[in-house]
């Protein structure tokens, strides 16, 4: 069984990096990431799993890193907006005007990239089902829609 | 993030995590972990010395058909169970449970056992008079208890557990399944929202079960409800509202709009099931 308490270093593999730092069990991972390790593409939103301005890809999977435990995370892959460098749905949305202020951004496109990785064909309800979790308080759904359509676009693109 | 120190434990076993409960004082089970790091950041009266991480306990994340039965763990999340096709009311229930990345997190065991009083996924497995295997510490040093009850004998509004109890699986007949169902969930706002009202219904070829959330504060059925839609269908609904005695009535939705959600959601249900 494993035990930590106190100050504790951890290894986490992010964006196909092995990073160490030293942290509290308590410590959320959107914190780590954010105060430990620079990565400041999750968004500090609500950090009550409302908003999904902290979304990051964990296995693959979007989850919202204010709700989970760094210590959790070790053995998970972790992917951060950094992780996805000009990705067809990062295109997409730059291209599509799919952002106003840029603060909800970084965790719509991760969990866009997730959705048009599992379901690379359109299905409006699936689509709204996934976008859900995610907030924009600029209301620009409109473009984030679109953009979405274009990142589907690009991926059935030979 | 949260304040407090605490201690983190990762038991590789169901009696590793009892004995980690016994052994700390103030430790809670984590799996999703959803509830406890938010009601861990918000206040520091949500008393949390130790998470006992639960999630890799390999009995826990069981998701089979075994020996007459669906058998789901209990860390098993909600999106990794919504996604099979074993059990499709019990699917279209977690379907509508906060929204697609919290799911991701949030577990079965974690939405039932948790704090926040709807527990939605209860309503399919206590229409299908599942049973549910926990372990307990022993008593003094004896080693740790396990237990497979039906669901309905420990679920009074929230699972009622002993101190240390930890929820493994749940088991559901393989019948409960196949019968026909029905579910309804309102809400104030978006589809992500907590129910105003929530009803499932089945047929399972003798009779209607029905159970409930969001018009009380826990989720709920009772066998008086039961033959009473079975005996009498839609003209019982002025009994069953009797049955199922003080509805809720709250800032988000009036206790004439809950009781007519309700009708609205019984009649449906039952012209579903006809």
């Amino acid at each position: 069984m494993k035990e930590l308490s106190g100050i504790v270093e951890i290894v986490l593999r992010i964006n196909g990096e092995e990073r160490r730092a030293a942290v509290r069990p308590g410590d959320t991972l959107l914190r780590v990431l954010r105060e430990k390790l620079g990565l400041t593409g999750a968004k500090c939103g609500c950090e009550n799993g409302d908003c999904g301005a902290c979304t990051v890809l964990l296995d693959g999977k979007p989850v919202k890193s204010c709700m989970l435990l760094a210590v959790e995370c070790e053995d998970a892959a972790v992917t951060t907006i950094e992780g996805l460098r000009d990705h067809p749905v990062q295109q997409a949305f730059a291209e599509e005007n799919g952002f106003q202020c840029g603060f909800c951004t970084p965790g719509m496109i991760l969990n866009a990239a997730a959705l048009v990785e599992a379901h690379p064909e359109s299905d409006d309800a699936t689509d709204r089902e996934w976008m859900q979790s995610n907030l924009c308080r600029c209301t620009g759904y409109e473009g984030i829609r679109n953009a979405l359509a274009a990142a589907r676009r690009k991926a059935a693109a030979p | 993030m949260i304040a407090a120190d605490v201690a983190y434990l990762r038991p590789d076993t169901a009696e590793e995590a009892v004995d980690a409960w016994r052994r700390h004082a103030g430790a809670r089970y984590l799996a999703g972990g959803t509830e406890i790091a938010t009601a861990a950041r918000r206040t520091a009266a949500f008393d949390l010395r130790a998470c006992i991480d639960v999630k890799r306990i390999p009995e826990a994340n069981v998701h089979e058909i075994c020996g007459g039965c669906l058998r789901l763990g209990a860390a098993l999340t909600l999106s990794d169970v919504a996604e099979g096709d074993a059990f499709p009311l019990l699917n279209a229930v977690l379907r509508g449970i906060a929204d697609r990345t919290v799911r991701n997190r949030l577990t079965l065991g974690g939405n039932l056992a948790g704090l926040l009083p709807y527990r939605e996924a209860a309503l399919p497995l206590l229409l299908a008079d599942a049973t549910v295997l926990t372990v307990a510490p022993g008593a003094d040093d004896r080693p740790p208890v396990r237990q497979e009850r039906p669901l309905r004998a420990i679920f009074d509004k929230r699972l009622v557990l002993a101190p240390g109890e930890l929820v493994l699986s749940f088991c559901v007949p393989l019948e409960a399944p196949e019968w026909p169902w029905s579910h309804y969930r309102r809400t104030r706002t978006g589809e992500v929202d907590y129910p105003l009202v929530t009803v499932a219904m089945v047929h399972d070829g003798a009779g209607v079960r029905f159970a409930v959330s969001g018009a009380h504060p826990y989720p709920f059925r009772s066998d008086a409800v039961d033959a009473l839609l079975s005996k009498d269908g839609a003209a019982a609904l002025p009994a069953v509202l009797e049955a199922l005695g003080p509805l809720r009535a709250d800032a988000r939705a009036s206790l004439e709009y809950r009781v007519a959600l309700l009708k609205n959601m019984i009649r449906a249900g039952l012209e579903d099931l006809a």
